[in-house]
């Protein structure tokens, strides 16, 4: 219990601050460009594609694809004892946009590449939501 | 073009798990070693280049303690400078290209490039120091453990191998390779101790599908190179040319400057930190149609007397965690006909270091490129 307070917390900042207000809301939030549409990843000051800096935040389906997915052996993280496996995911809205989560139970397991998943967000006894592996199918 | 530039010589210090000795001891042994390999006084070294970053998570990031920097090199060597760089999170390969630039444009004549690695006492390697806070990139990342023990590179690996059917035994087949060849190679760390099967498959799982054995050994331990135009070549040097250098962006940028194909290559040093990644450029060259690489080489074709013989030095996996020093060095000593009981046919040789997102490329060949006169001034030095 005291060691998942050791989880790192992220320290945000205007660019990834919508991303994680909405993990708060249990909601996947990006920036959308004012511009040409295309959704951001949470890191992005502009638009990849059109580099304007026109943007607001949208909240997305949660639906993502599966693109990579490990289970790690090492006590990788505080309070996550392994094995732990972990995924990334492309945004079904914007499949440039990978996230990373956790699957702590394990939703993932003999699906194949490009599997259907839902993210969710999971609050930590610190406080802070982190992405997690919800469901699986559209 | 490139302009008529070599590489002219490489050292290397020992190769240990551990030492009481300093980073600093091992860097000034390869530098050492580098400049009488490459038959040069340390006063003609005008130019220095290095990627000092250290890369594991636990890295205190210590000046002299786990990296060592240009000011630290050129001050404990009393190198007089022209021009150097230190790479911030770049690679052997962009080392090689920094130098070229400056050595076309006639900024120096010779330079020093040095990557040293170490394993400071005390450290958590592979899973890191614990931060409580993840600042910028890190915190859509670390909170998910996805920096730790290469689990980015093992989620890639197992998309890769769901989607073309590779299973460990491809993956050991990469592993045998690099034990094999660090057999011929008296520096790796690996040298004497061959990896059956069994105990392969069997050893510990790290972040799957790589187990222990698919993981480069962190070393102590420094690699060094001397580059220069061809025309300021000390005597007795023994040159290999630099026909082509590219970023991943633009791979086909490499064929294109240096005129060959991958169809021309008589070796290639894949960055293997991983096992997996070996697979990645084999089929991002079209060396492999797409998923092939797994096939190629458990099939042979990347042995020492197959189609392209692959890390014949045996890896970062089989001679230690050198960050793809070891890959330029071996093809230097390929391209110059010097790897010993390692050498395969003399031509093209590849180097390719990096993450499949964010590689660099060079060609190093025994002759001069096609269009440049070979100019090799035997009386300079």
């Amino acid at each position: 219990m005291d060691s998942t307070l050791d989880r790192p917390l992220p320290v945000t900042t205007l660019e990834t601050e919508p991303f994680w207000e909405g993990a708060r809301a249990g909601r996947l939030v990006l920036m959308r460009c004012a511009e040409c549409g295309r959704l951001a990843p949470p890191l992005a000051p502009r638009c990849p594609a059109c580099l304007s800096a026109a943007r607001a935040p949208q909240t997305c389906s949660g639906r993502v694809s599966l693109r990579g997915r490990t289970v790690l052996h090492l006590p990788a993280l505080p309070g996550h004892p392994p094995p732990l496996v972990v995924v990334e995911c492309a945004v079904a809205e914007e499949p440039a946009v990978m996230l990373v989560a956790l699957d702590p139970e394990g939703i993932s397991e003999r699906l194949p590449p490009g599997a259907a998943l839902r993210l969710g967000f999971a609050t930590e006894a610190n406080g802070q939501a982190y992405a997690v592996v919800a469901g699986a199918g559209a | 073009m490139s302009g008529g530039i070599v590489i002219a010589g490489f050292g290397c210090s020992g190769i240990t798990r551990r030492s009481r000795r300093g980073i600093a001891a091992f860097a000034l042994d390869a530098a050492l070693a580098a400049l009488q390999d490459a038959r040069l006084d340390r006063a003609e070294i005008d130019g220095y280049v290095g990627a000092p970053f250290a890369t594991n998570a636990g890295s205190p990031h210590a000046e002299c303690g786990d990296e060592i920097s240009l000011k630290s090199v050129a001050g404990m060597m009393g190198l007089r400078l022209a021009w150097g760089a230190d790479l911030y999170r770049r690679y052997p390969t962009d080392m090689v290209a920094a130098a070229a630039h400056a050595l076309a444009a006639g900024t120096c004549r010779h330079v020093l490039g040095l990557r040293a690695m170490y394993v400071a006492p005390g450290l958590d390697y592979a899973t890191g120091n614990g931060a409580a806070q993840a600042f910028g990139a890190d915190q859509m990342t670390k909170p998910y453990a996805y920096t730790i023990a290469g689990a980015r590179f093992a989620a890639r690996a197992w998309a890769y191998m769901a989607r073309h059917g590779a299973g460990r035994e491809e993956l050991f087949a990469v592993v045998d390779l690099a034990r094999r060849n660090a057999a011929r190679n008296p520096d790796a760390i690996w040298r004497d101790r061959p990896l059956d099967r069994e105990s392969y498959l069997q050893a510990r799982p790290v972040a799957e599908p790589h187990g222990l054995f698919d993981c480069d050994m962190p070393v102590c331990g420094a690699q060094a190179f001397v580059m220069c135009r061809a025309a300021d070549l000390p005597a007795g040097a023994s040159p290999a040319w630099l026909t082509g250098w590219s970023g991943f962006g633009r791979p086909e940028a490499l064929w294109q400057m240096s005129g060959r194909s991958p169809a021309d290559l008589a070796s290639a040093q894949l960055y293997d930190g991983f096992s997996s990644m070996v697979w990645e450029w084999l089929d991002g060259f079209g060396i492999t149609p797409p998923g092939g690489a797994p096939a190629f080489i458990r099939d042979g074709c990347a042995e020492p007397d197959g189609r392209l013989p692959l890390n014949t030095f045996g890896g970062a996996l089989g001679e230690g965690r050198l960050h793809g020093m070891g890959h330029l060095r071996e093809a230097y000593l390929q391209a110059t006909g010097r790897a010993g009981p390692r050498q395969v046919r003399p031509g093209p040789a590849l180097v390719q270091v990096g993450p499949y997102d964010d590689s660099s490329f060079v060609l190093l060949e025994p002759d001069a490129p096609r269009g440049t006169a070979r100019r090799t001034a035997r009386s300079t030095g």
